[in-house]
Parts: C-alpha cells; structure tokens; sequence
C-alpha cells in the first residue's frame, strides 16, 4: 500500500503531469495554473506590483498637478495632515471611538446570531420561528432604520452599536444556518452509528463542522459592519472616524478626508489578517486553513 | 481450504418495506418487503441495480431510517435506533475533520467512556490493522480518499460493533485504489471476523469479499436471488482469474442485468 498524503505543494510545488519545466526559476507559465499556490516572494513581488503602481499614479497626478489638491492631496500632504491630526489626538480619539462601536455592535451581534443561526439550520422547527422575521428585516436598508432608532435612543454611542448591531445581525444568521444546513447528513449520520445520542451530536460534531463558515462569515460581516458605523457617524454623530471624514468635509480639508479613508481601510486590513491568522491557528484542520 | 464457519443467525430482515413520501405528494417505495440473514462471522454482499433501495436498506439496519413495515432484528432485538453495535462505513468520505485519525478512531470508545489506555491500546490495533500506522496525528485533510476509508473502517472497528454496515465504501476510489482496498479489507475480515454486510454495485468486487451475495430486484427492492460464494479462503485477488470466480461473475452480470433491463422498459 503507497499511499501518502498530498504533498504540501506550498513550499515546493511539486512537478505534475502535463507541467514541462524548462527552467529551474519560477516562471510565469506556473503562475498561471488556476488554483494553484505560488511561492510566498511571488505572492510579495504580487503585492507590492499593485502598491507601488497606485503610489506612481497618485504621485503622478498630484505632483504633476494634473489634478486639483482640492479634490486629491499629495501623499506628503495626507502624511502631513495625518501627522497634525494625530498631534491634536484626535485621529486617536475618533479611531477609538469608531472601534468600540464596531466591536460592541458586532460581538453582541456574533453572540445571538451564531447560535440562532446553527439552530435555525439545523432544527426546522427554529427555522420556521424565525426566517420570515429575519428575511424581511434582511431587505430594510439600515440606513432607513437610522431616524427611528436615534428617535428612540438618541445619537450617542448606544444608536450606532443599534445600527452595526442590526446591519450585522440579520445577515450573520442567514449566513450561519446557511452553514450548518449544509454540514453533511453522512457526518452526523456516522457519529450515530457511532452510539452518539442526538445532544452529542450536536455539541461535539454538528458544532465543530460548522466552525470554518462561522469563522470565514465572522470575516464578512466585520467587513460590512465598517459600512454600518460609518454611515450611522455621518449621519447624526460627534466622534468617529465617519464624522471625521464629515468635518473635514465642511472645512475642505480633502487631505483630511484622505486620512480617514485611509484609517478605516488600514483597519479594515487589519482585521481581516486577524482573522486569517485566527483561522489557521485555531482551526488548523479546516481544508481552508 | 478453510472451510465456512457457519454461524447462527445474527441480523434478521423480515418483511422489510420503506415508502418514502414524494415531496409533491404521493410515494415511492424503496424496498418492498425484503427478507435476508446474516449469520455470525459471515461477509454478506448486496448488489443490485442503481438506485433498487439498497442504501435504504442498510440505513434501516443501522437504525438510521425507520421502516414503514417489517422489522430489523439483531441478535434477538428489533433494532429501533441507531447504536454503536452497529458500525457503518460510508461512501462519501466521513471522517471528522477537526479529529486527527487517531482522535477519529477513538471517536466511539471516548463516548462510552472507555479508559483511557484501553482506548489507545484499541486505537492503535485498529490504525495499524488498516495499515495507517505514522498517520496517527495527521488530520483528514492530509490524507488520500483511500486513507480516509481505511481510517473510517479502522473508527467502525474500534467500537468493537456486532456488525460491520459498508455502503459502498470504496466506491469513490480509483480503480487500483479501490483493488488495494479490497485486499485490505480481505486481510482485516480474516483477523478479526466480524460480521459484515457489504453494499456494492460492483460485482467482481462481491465475489471477491462475500460468503454469499444477494442480487435485489429493481426498484422497489427485494431480493431476487442468493448466490453461494464457495471460494476458498483466505482469498487474494488472484482469484478474480479462476473459474468458478468468472462462471459467477457471469451468473450475477446476467441477472441484475435482467432488473436493469427492467427499469429502463
Ligand atoms: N430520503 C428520501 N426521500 C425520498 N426518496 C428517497 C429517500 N432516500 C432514497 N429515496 C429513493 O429511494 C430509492 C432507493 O434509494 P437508495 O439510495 O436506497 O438506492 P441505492 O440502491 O443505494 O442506489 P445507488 O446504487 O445509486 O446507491 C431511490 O429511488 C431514491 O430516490
Ligand atoms: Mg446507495
């Protein structure tokens, strides 16, 4: 019996069949092949190809004076403005404030909706309790929610963890019983035969197999949870990285603008490494880990 | 020659008819009224037509689809739910990924809160009986489809069932895996002599690895015939080239072929 286990193709792609190699060096005939890993320094080369072409083109424009600095600063100037703001302490206030909120909103979100979601996709009889509710509210825009709820609970913070919480809630469990209905029946059929009783079940093999889409739609939702917040900060607020954006706005500090732009996508980058490096490191059995 | 140990009867199905409710309304009959047994230590192979219900019947043994009539019985008990006297290998590949393969086969022994040597003792004898020895840490998603087989057939085994259930188990594997697998699973039944019963659409495959083999009839399934597999054991796959393996092959082609003919009529 020579069966061994797939190659970890990472490091050293090994040769297949159809592949001719003439050269020892990466070429680009590799990297073309679908789905097929690339070495990590191609995969770097990948990146900073796009960065530095977009800071090219930026400095093109701006320092050319191709286009007007009120509508796109110079780099040197966003690293000014960046610099002044963050001498003031206010970048650092309105990124804080902006943080709490999406963590607020979208952990309490995360806390209801994933166990809601793994029962709704796994007992009918949840399923039909609560979908119509949800599968309505899915289609109000949060956006149209927002005068009513700062109508019941004013502008401060508790209004824009209400409006992440919403946008994230109702997705994230459509999202998640998605998931656990399509754990395969043979899975949890083999834990029975196996003399697992229906709790059993569901806590130690229902519950893990659903782990890899919980976690990747955890990934999502915060992306789309950033929306949310900032739509609610320019809506009616007084700190956050949105407002921000907003005042600056007012004063025609574009190069203000920029670095809240800049903030939130850096952010944004962030918490989607996290996640990432949460997957592989908590879930290192997932097939996408 | 090793001649046939033949056991009392252990798994009774009498009478055996699944209906399945048609979403649109109506039914569709799985099985109809099917009896067989199978005796102690014996490998019993089921193959039929595509389709002619023979999933179904294995899922009521194990316990995992009830019967509409007739009953299952096991060694003097109607079978009512799923158990772990009765271990079920599938054709999709089952194993639980976020379990190492060793963590898989003692899946069953950690829920009936077997000791913790014993446990390991049992793993490892059924992890090196299925030729999966150095692969203990390895987790799912590192192993080959006929790994993962042998791995689940390791995980049935060191629940130390009464009956072994294969639906097809290595139906999704190539062809010289699937060979490989055949000789394995030959090997791992003349060591621990469990009492199997075998799903298979491929014929040469239910020679091969039965004492007898039962043809069904097209949907809905019952039993056409019982045919006797009087190959000597231990078998190897060299004896695919005898004789009396090809005058079998022959007999059985030609009468699911009949039931096939049948379906498309
Ligand atoms: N849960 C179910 N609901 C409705 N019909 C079903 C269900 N399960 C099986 N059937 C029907 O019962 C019949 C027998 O199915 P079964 O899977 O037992 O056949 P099979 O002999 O195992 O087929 P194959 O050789 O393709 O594996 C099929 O016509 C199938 O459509
Ligand atoms: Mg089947």
């Amino acid at each position: 019996m020579k069966e061994r286990a797939p190659a970890q193709s990472a490091v050293t792609p090994a040769p297949r069949e159809g592949q001719t190699r003439g050269r020892a060096s990466f070429g680009l005939q590799d990297a073309l092949r679908p789905h097929e890993p690339i070495g990590r320094s191609a995969y770097l080369g990948g990146v900073s190809t796009t960065v530095l072409l977009i800071m090219l083109s930026w400095s093109v424009l701006t320092y050319g004076g191709l286009v007007p600095q009120l509508f796109l600063p110079a780099p040197t100037d966003v690293i000014r403005a960046a610099a002044a703001l963050l001498r003031e302490g206010s970048l650092q206030i309105h990124t804080m404030a902006s943080l709490t909120v999406i963590l607020t909103g979208w952990a309490l979100a995360v806390l209801i909706a994933v166990p809601l979601g793994i029962l709704m996709g796994t007992l009918k009889l949840v399923e039909a309790l609560v979908e119509p509710i949800i599968n309505f509210v899915r289609y109000l825009p949060v956006s149209a929610l927002i005068p009513l709820l700062i109508l019941y609970i004013g502008i401060g913070t508790a209004e824009k963890v209400a409006v992440v919480f919403i946008g994230t809630f109702f997705q994230l469990v459509l999202l998640v019983s998605d998931v656990s209905a399509n754990v395969s029946k043979d899975l949890l059929d083999s834990a029975y035969t196996l003399g697992a009783k229906r709790r059993t079940v569901l806590s130690r093999v229902l519950l893990p197999a659903t782990l890899p889409g919980v976690m990747d739609n955890l990934r999502i939702t915060m992306g789309w949870a950033w929306t949310y917040l900032v739509v609610a900060e320019l809506v009616a607020s007084d700190r956050g990285l949105g407002y921000m954006i907003l005042d600056s706005m007012r004063g025609l500090f574009t190069d203000r603008i920029f670095v809240g732009l800049l903030t939130i996508g850096l952010l944004g980058l962030m918490f989607d490494q996290i996640f990432k490096w949460l997957h592989r490191t908590l879930l290192p059995w997932s097939p996408r880990a | 020659m090793v001649t046939q140990s033949v056991g009392l009867p252990q798994l009774v199905l009498r009478e055996l008819t699944v209906t399945f409710q048609r979403r649109r309304g109506g039914t569709v009959a799985a099985v109809e009224s099917l009896d067989l047994t199978v005796r102690e230590k014996e490998f019993v192979c089921i193959v039929g037509p595509s389709g002619c219900g023979k999933s179904t019947m294995l899922r009521v043994v194990a316990g995992l689809v009830r019967p509409s009539t007739g009953e299952v019985i096991l060694n003097g008990r109607s079978v009512v739910e799923p158990g772990a006297d009765r271990g079920m290998v599938f054709q999709s590949y089952t194993l639980f990924p976020w379990l190492t393969v060793q963590g898989n086969v003692e899946f069953g022994p950690r829920l009936r809160d077997v000791p913790d040597a014993e446990r390991a003792a049992a793993a490892r004898r059924y992890i090196d009986l299925v030729g999966l020895r150095g692969f203990e840490q390895s987790y799912p998603k590192e192993l080959s489809g006929g790994m993962m087989q042998r791995a689940a057939i390791a995980r049935s085994l060191a629940n130390d069932p009464e009956i072994l259930l294969m639906d097809e188990p290595f139906g999704a594997l190539d062809a010289q895996t699937r060979a490989l697998m055949q000789e394995l699973l030959l090997n791992v039944w003349q060591q621990t002599r469990k009492t199997v019963l075998f799903v298979t659409h491929d014929i040469e495959e239910s020679i091969l690895l039965g004492d007898r083999v039962y043809i069904m009839t097209a949907r809905p399934g019952r039993i056409k015939e019982e045919v006797a597999i009087s190959l000597p054991r231990p078998r190897t796959v060299e004896v695919v080239d005898s004789e009396a393996f090809i005058r079998l092959r022959r007999y059985i082609h030609k009468s699911i072929r009949e039931e096939s003919l049948k379906v498309l009529a």
